[in-house]
């Protein structure tokens, strides 16, 4: 029986020897990062000082600043007894580590030697990447493949892109939170409230745009002094090179064509007074004229509904005429904005930032085999091609009254 | 491997047994006719005890002595005044009869018309007969005659019926088993008027002799599983027993598994309730603790009080109890694999919020838990010994120190305190005090799992748990019947407790000779 037993026995417990604890590391012995920042080195400081060092090393054409954002849990409690951590003598609930380095991994086992706590990316929020990184060629993609490429951090933190330096972005002190990167990263979630804010990004999603022959956006994010503002977006071109940014309103007729509004206001004119409109959905159709490969034409259709929010002009909004109106200056509203955009990434940038090349791509398959060296590339046919926009309102509701004041009063 | 070791067991245990059945039989005294002869044999055989009385006395008007043995407190000594003593007196005396001169008529008058008592036999054995007196009976002698007469007299002081401790319920009877036999068999027979009730009367335990009474409806049954039971029974061979326990252990199907194999309640209602499924119950004298076999995974989650309250009702209570079996088992494991190995499958808030509460903290979350895990069985432990206006004091003085002293201290974390207390609070709500220890065992199992190999570790403990139950068997029944092997018919009644009118049929698990329960569904 002994016998029987002893190899069962030997192989539990060299498999439970063997197996270690490799992964064990207690959560407060982490250090959580939920914010990178990727800036383009500005001085040429630790270049140098690593060439005296080493100067036989090869040059690199590309070198990082990275800035690590991590959590200080005892930080968070509000009020704490100041008892537990001990290292926390600010009372902030966050560390910015910044290195610079040729590539990301380099720098995140550099932090190891600047802090106590491991660097762990499961809880990454934000990454934001500078203007300057995204412009180079191939940075943007270079600057993604470590976080793309390593198992132990998620695709689902929320990119952006910095309009200046991105260290910046995650220094800000915000009065509601108490991390940088949360803060930003609850920001992102509000595109509901507001049609000039880019539907969120993830790393995931940006793997992939950098895989797709298409042209992208990625939200913009600007620093000010205990905030920052996210609004317009940074356009890359399908080589995955930065080559501009929207505005905030070009940003809003870019998401009235992609279809991707959920809630927003809408202004616009009647009669001279101002009228909002509260969006509550919109629906987005493209309809395509493939016949003539030099100029194909697509006509974009938007339906939007949504509830009168705010109105100077006076008007009786009850009766039927007065409402059609109305839906119609709203709907041209939409159009203009979406011809302003389209002016801006159809004319100007060139970049198919609508996707209609993945709508010919979707519906017509064959045809698009055929041309999809010549879309945005070659022989150019997105520029060729005559782009149409036909907007809807439907007014669901005028709100609870019907005027605030009598015209004799005015 | 399992199977062979079990088969070298049993044969071990077969062959001393079947030696000492021979022993057993071969001291057989028989009575001899002289009267002085046989007292002086039972002074010796009981070593002259003080509670043994014995009462000589000439019968009527002639000169046969008789004599009434009995044990002082087991036998009923009203009775023996009344119906026996002074009818002999009485009758023979004021008969019209006389005395017929010969020892052995004499018995005869006695037995057929003089003594008015339900329960009497003749007997020659005197073995047999220091056993019904050692068990309360009376035997009365008369000189030159090799017979005597054994009156039932069995009257000793019994605990009342109460309300069953160890299963309490807000609704349902409020009457529990007692220690006296007797009074079981009779809570039974009140409630279950079969007449196919059948109660099979045996005595295990070389020296204490304790009655043993194995219950069952004689056509629901499976008579396959009622041999076995019988055969199983039959192998004991301890020289006492003291509570159902001793059988429990000595009939189940593996030694070394944590879960029971036997179910234990004292709850008549219980009881019957398993009868009607087709369940057998074991009744010990001494205990309050009835024995039902077979057991499956089922009888032990639920609680009557799933059946006696609306169906809405015993389902989400039921389900809460299978949430609280899982937390009572995995909520420590849970906790070190996620806070040890797998921190990014916390949402991050709540991650950081435990970061910070453990910042500080000395110990590994695996230690951590260990000893509070094992300070609450402590508590548990010493809450059971103490009698119980001390026992509120261990509930303070530990909740105390666990609670709050120990986390301002800064020895755990107060996410760790209420791991504890889900999981404390979780293994209360399991209905089967046996299967509750069980999951305490089975606890540390995987906490131990969780600490090697975290997430990973946890779903192979339980991947080894429901390896092993599903293996297990009670009675050779399957325990995971009706999930393994898979009954769906009986499902209505796992899970979910679908509404009374739709529990047409008995448990297929059991293989009840009736399966039917509702026949109005039938008759049209």
């Amino acid at each position: 029986m002994n016998k029987r037993f002893a190899l069962p026995t030997i192989l539990v417990i060299v498999s439970a020897l063997l197996a270690g604890c490799w992964d064990q590391v207690q959560i407060e012995e982490r250090g959580f990062v939920v914010g990178i920042a990727i800036d383009a080195p500005r001085t040429k400081e630790v270049e140098k000082r690593a060439a005296k060092e080493a100067p036989r090393k090869p040059k690199v054409k590309q070198r990082f600043l990275v800035t690590h954002q991590l959590v200080i849990p005892g930080g968070l409690i509000a009020g704490s007894q100041g008892g537990g951590g001990g290292q926390n003598t600010t009372n902030e609930a966050f560390l910015n580590l910044t290195s610079e380095g040729d590539s990301l991994f380099e720098v995140s086992r550099e932090l190891a030697t600047r802090t106590s706590r491991a660097p762990f990316y499961q809880h990454l929020k934000v990454l934001v990447i500078s203007e300057e990184v995204a412009r180079t060629p191939n940075g943007f993609a270079n600057a993604m493949d470590f976080l793309l490429r390593d198992p132990d951090s998620r695709r689902s933190g929320k990119v952006f892109i910095a309009n200046g330096l991105a260290k910046s972005i995650i220094e800000v002190k915000p009065k509601t939170e108490k991390l940088p990167s949360l803060y930003i990263n609850s920001i992102g979630e509000n595109i509901e409230k507001n049609a000039r804010m880019l539907p969120e990004v993830r790393i995931g999603d940006i793997h992939e745009e950098l895989l797709n022959p298409f042209s992208f956006v990625i939200p913009r994010v600007r620093a000010e002094k205990n905030e920052i503002k996210m609004a317009g977006s940074a356009v890359f071109s399908l080589y995955n090179q930065m080559v501009g940014f929207l505005g905030e309103e070009e940003t809003e007729g870019l998401n009235f064509l992609t279809g991707s509004i959920d809630g927003g206001l809408l202004k616009a004119k009647v009669k001279g007074d101002l009228v909002v409109l509260n969006i509550q959905g919109t629906k987005h159709e493209i309809v395509q004229d493939l016949r003539d490969k030099q100029n194909f034409k697509f006509t974009i259709k938007i339906e939007c509904e949504g509830i009168l929010a705010e109105a100077y002009a006076l008007m009786d909004f009850l009766s039927k005429e007065e409402t059609k109106k109305l839906e119609r200056a709203f709907a041209k509203e939409i159009e203009r904005m979406c011809l302003d955009t389209l002016q801006k990434v159809h004319k100007e940038m060139k970049v198919d930032v609508i996707k209609l090349g993945s709508n010919i791509r979707q519906k017509e398959y064959s045809l698009w085999k055929q041309i999809q060296k010549d879309w945005e590339s070659g022989q150019r046919l997105y520029e060729k091609s005559t782009i149409k926009v036909e907007a809807k309102v439907y007014l669901r509701n005028v709100g609870s009254i019907n005027r605030s004041e009598l015209e004799e009063g005015r | 491997m399992m199977r062979k070791f079990f088969a070298q067991r049993r044969k071990k245990k077969t062959s001393p047994f079947s030696q000492h059945m021979q022993q057993r039989q071969t001291p057989e005294l028989t009575l001899s006719p002289n009267l002085a002869d046989n007292l002086e044999l039972f002074r010796t055989l009981l070593g002259n005890p003080h509670d043994l009385l014995i009462r000589t006395f000439l019968i009527g008007n002639t000169n046969h002595t008789c004599a009434v043995i009995a044990l002082d407190g087991l036998a009923d000594s009203d009775m023996l005044h009344n119906q026996v003593l002074g009818h002999i007196q009485l009758m023979i005396s004021t008969s019209e009869k006389s005395v017929p001169p010969e020892p052995d008529e004499i018995i005869q008058l006695l037995f057929e018309e003089v003594l008015s008592v339900v329960e009497i036999k003749k007997e020659t054995s005197l073995t047999a007969a220091l056993d019904c007196i050692l068990s309360g009976d009376t035997a009365l002698f008369v000189d030159g005659s090799s017979e005597l007469i054994l009156i039932d007299s069995k009257g000793w002081k019994t605990r009342g019926i109460e309300e069953p401790v160890s299963e309490g319920l807000v609704r349902g009877p409020r009457d529990g088993f007692t220690e006296s036999i007797r009074d079981n068999t009779v809570r039974i027979r009140r409630r279950v008027k079969d007449p196919n009730l059948r109660f099979e009367s045996s005595w295990v335990g070389t020296r204490s002799k304790t009655e043993l009474i194995i219950a069952y409806i004689d056509d629901i049954v499976d008579h396959e599983m009622l041999d076995e039971v019988r055969r199983r029974i039959a192998t004991i061979d301890i020289d006492e027993v003291e509570e159902s326990g001793f059988i429990e252990q000595w009939i189940e199907d593996d030694f070394l598994s944590p879960f029971p194999q036997a179910h234990n309640t004292e709850r008549p209602d219980k009881v019957s309730a398993s009868l009607f499924q087709g369940r057998v119950a074991i009744l010990l004298d001494g205990t309050p603790m009835v024995l039902i076999l077979p057991v499956t995974i089922g009888l032990l989650l639920h609680s009557p009080e799933d059946y006696y309250e609306r169906w809405i009702v015993g389902t989400l209570t039921r389900l809460l109890r299978y949430l609280a079996a899982f937390f009572a088992v995995f909520s420590p494991s849970l906790y070190i694999a996620l806070v040890t190995f797998h921190p990014g499958l916390i949402p991050s808030d709540l991650a950081f919020s435990i970061a910070a509460t453990r910042d500080g903290v000395p110990f590994p979350a695996f230690i951590e838990s260990l000893m509070m895990i094992t300070t609450m069985e402590l508590l548990q432990e010493a809450g059971l010994r103490l009698p119980k206006p001390i026992g509120q004091t261990v509930g303070i003085v530990g909740g105390l120190v666990i609670g709050d002293a120990a986390v301002s201290a800064g020895i755990v974390s107060p996410v760790m305190v209420i791991v504890v207390a889900l999981t404390a609070i979780s293994s209360f709500a399991i209905p089967s005090f046996q299967l509750a220890i069980a999951f305490r065992m089975i606890r540390f199992f995987a906490m131990f799992g969780a600490a090697i190999f975290g997430i990973y570790g946890v779903i192979l403990s339980l991947i080894a748990i429901m390896i092993h139950l599903s293996n297990l068997t009670s009675i050779g029944y399957p325990y995971l019947a009706p999930l393994a092997p898979q009954m769906p018919r009986d499902w209505k009644d796992l899970i979910l407790r679908a509404p009374v009118t739709f529990l047409k049929e008995r448990p297929q698990a059991l293989h009840p000779e009736d399966e039917i329960r509702m026949r109005t569904g039938d008759s049209k």
